[in-house]
């Protein structure tokens, strides 16, 4: 049996493709069999219509709407029932992030349709002897295990994918059907959006945050951790540390990082006076760039790093936190100009 | 003064359980109940604490499973529903489906669930339940904010710190997380002799439906396996444990250009370059 992929792609903000949408068109094509019709939908706020026309898919079906409904699920399923409406029912797989956005719309379509959903896989093979039968593979019990489920016979399905494992490069194509389904009235909805903020570094989680500080032995005794504080201020980045730097009293037990502690998969990983012990660097393992500040050159935490200093924090951070201020006053300034 | 529903479900507890190797299956399976469902079910009793409210608990759960009620009687709840049907683990989306049905009979202003659970980590109920009653739904809450009786703002943590927030009218089904407020011990009330008149048990017989959804496998978790750079023979014992360590002193060799010795303002403006190019990169 042939079936045809339909993608509901995420986007970021309504006005952005992100690894995550490539990552489902990725998805979408492995899953895809010859002649099978690739299908896109895109519910968005304001894309531009060639970089509709340049989406790696045979159609794509797109809508748009106001930023203040983009982010409300419900306005999503609407659109999203009626586009589904247009087509003609055949052998369909729908494809969806697990973003809880998305989550909500791919269960109630489900639910409405009567069709199975099959959520959170983390990857997706087929069966050898038949193509159109897949086998998803998900975790169950915190990681502890992994199921492997598949779908009974079915015209309808939907898988949503783990939006951890959803990473791509963009690509392109050229798309047969390019059209854009006018929805003039969606019915309102009890759910109003009213805005999006950056949690502040005091309140965020070394686990969610982009940039994390990590202290450890080095600034025991001290003069001061103004300095520091002043830069997880800048960064908008909590302040974690090692197992020692709990020990002693400098962060609280649910800040430690490390194999004892939280595993942290930040941006940007600053080390303060860390060592880097094994166990420590087990917990910033997913770091993509670690900047460290130590004054033993021998400390193994510089051969993590991307960037090293041997020397003592007190000389470095001021330094830095003076050099980052004057950087964004500039960049204010500059902002000041234009709107002038 | 509202009237709330909270849903527990009962799950098999994953910090207990363990994969059994030689046998091929599962061990130390004890059942709990799903931690962000508590988690509801605390703020509920919070809220009723402040402003009052009716608090009703509703379980569905296989008759296999235990279900600790004495657990949910320390809770300030009026009164508990638990609906026991054969097979209902095996059907995906049956849970849903019952508690649905039950909900249908009564008229809540609010129902509080987690948005996922622990165990088979599915998260479609609450969007299957507000679908099937047809009343909105929000979910990964994880602070609720009271502005009137019937129109709250919640908030919706996005990864990588980011808060939506929203403004809600009841009634409204609304999922949580387990970070809705700190999680406290609850004392016994003695309250509970009154709430266990209360809790009904209901007996359902399996559906005729069949699952169109199969489980084919259920595996040990598979390690991850990470490979090192093994060290040559020709260095000594203690220099290969050195290195196994990761504190192997070939500094130079190693580290390389990325690591300065000295503190200038050429090496603080690098820095300070770099961590804006990778907070862009973001």
């Amino acid at each position: 049996m042939r079936f045809n992929v339909i993608c509901y792609l995420p986007l970021k903000n309504g006005i952005k493709f992100t690894e995550e949408t490539w990552g489902l068109v990725d998805q979408a094509k492995a899953l895809a069999e010859e002649k099978a019709r690739m299908i896109a939908i895109v519910v968005h706020s304001g894309l531009s219509s060639s970089e509709l026309a340049e989406l790696p898919f045979d159609e794509v079906y797109h809508v748009k709407l106001e930023l203040e409904k983009w982010k409300v699920a419900d306005y999503h399923f609407q659109i999203f029932r009626r586009i589904q409406a247009n087509f003609l029912i055949e052998n369909e797989i729908f494809l969806f992030s697990s973003h809880p956005l998305y989550q909500e719309v791919a269960v109630r379509s489900a639910v409405r349709s009567g069709m199975p959903i099959i959520t959170n896989a983390l990857e997706v093979t087929k069966d050898e002897n038949d193509s159109s039968t897949i086998m998803v593979k998900r975790e169950i019990y915190k990681e502890k295990s992994h199921e492997f489920v598949t779908f009974l016979e079915n015209k309808q399905q939907y898988l949503t994918f783990e939006n951890t494992i959803l990473y791509g490069t963009e690509h392109f194509g050229k798309p047969t059907i390019v059209q854009e389904i006018n929805i003039k009235t969606v019915a309102n909805c009890s759910i109003k959006f009213l805005s999006e903020s950056q949690m502040d570094w005091k309140e965020l989680k070394i686990t969610e945050a982009k940039v994390v500080i990590g202290i450890g032995r080095g600034v025991y005794g001290g003069e001061s951790l103004d300095s520091i504080l002043q830069l997880a201020e800048i960064l908008n980045s909590p302040i974690g540390g090692s197992k020692v730097a709990d020990e002693l009293g400098l962060i609280p037990r649910e800040k430690r990082i490390g194999a004892s502690g939280s595993t942290i998969e930040a941006d940007i990983y600053i080390a303060i006076g860390i060592s880097g012990s094994s166990q420590h660097l087990e917990g910033i393992k997913g770091v993509k760039h670690v900047i460290a500040i130590n004054n033993d050159p021998s400390a193994a935490i510089f051969q993590r790093c991307d960037i090293g200093i041997v020397g003592d924090y007190q000389d470095v951070i001021p330094g830095l936190v003076q050099s980052l201020q004057a950087e964004r006053q500039s960049e204010e300034n500059v902002e000041h100009v234009h709107i002038g | 003064m509202l009237n709330m529903c909270i849903l527990v479900k009962p799950v098999i507890d994953p910090d207990s359980i363990k994969w059994d190797y030689q046998n091929q299956q599962f061990s130390y399976i004890n059942n709990t109940f799903n931690a962000a469902d508590l988690q509801a079910l605390q703020w509920a009793c919070e809220y009723k604490e402040k402003n009052n409210a009716n608090i009703t608990v509703i379980l569905a759960a296989d008759p296999n499973m235990v279900i600790d009620q004495k657990r949910l009687l320390k809770y300030n709840i009026d009164k508990c529903l638990i609906l026991q049907q054969p097979g209902l683990r095996k059907q995906r989306g049956e849970t849903a489906r019952l508690l649905a049905e039950e909900l249908k009979k009564y008229s809540f202003d609010v129902i509080l669930c987690g948005s996922v659970s622990e165990d088979e980590n599915l998260g479609v109920t609450p969007a299957m339940v507000a679908e099937l009653l047809y009343i909105p739904c929000l979910t990964n809450i994880f602070q609720i904010d009271i502005e009137l009786e019937r129109k709250w703002k919640v908030k919706r943590s996005e990864e990588r710190g980011i808060v939506q927030t929203y403004e809600v009218q009841l009634p409204i089904l609304i999922g949580v997380v387990t970070s809705l407020g700190r999680k406290r011990y609850i004392p016994r009330y003695s309250r509970s002799f009154q709430t266990r008149k209360n809790i009904e048990v209901h007996e359902l017989e399996a559906p005729i439906i069949e699952s169109n959804i199969r489980v084919a496998k259920i595996s040990e978790p598979k390690p991850n396996i990470r490979y090192f750079d093994i060290p040559e023979d020709s260095l000594s014992p203690e220099l290969r444990l050195l290195k196994i360590m990761g504190l192997a002193q070939e500094k130079k060799e190693q580290s390389g250009e990325k690591v300065a010795s000295k503190v200038n303002n050429q090496n603080i403006h690098f820095i300070s370059q770099k961590l804006q190019k990778w907070l862009m990169e973001g």
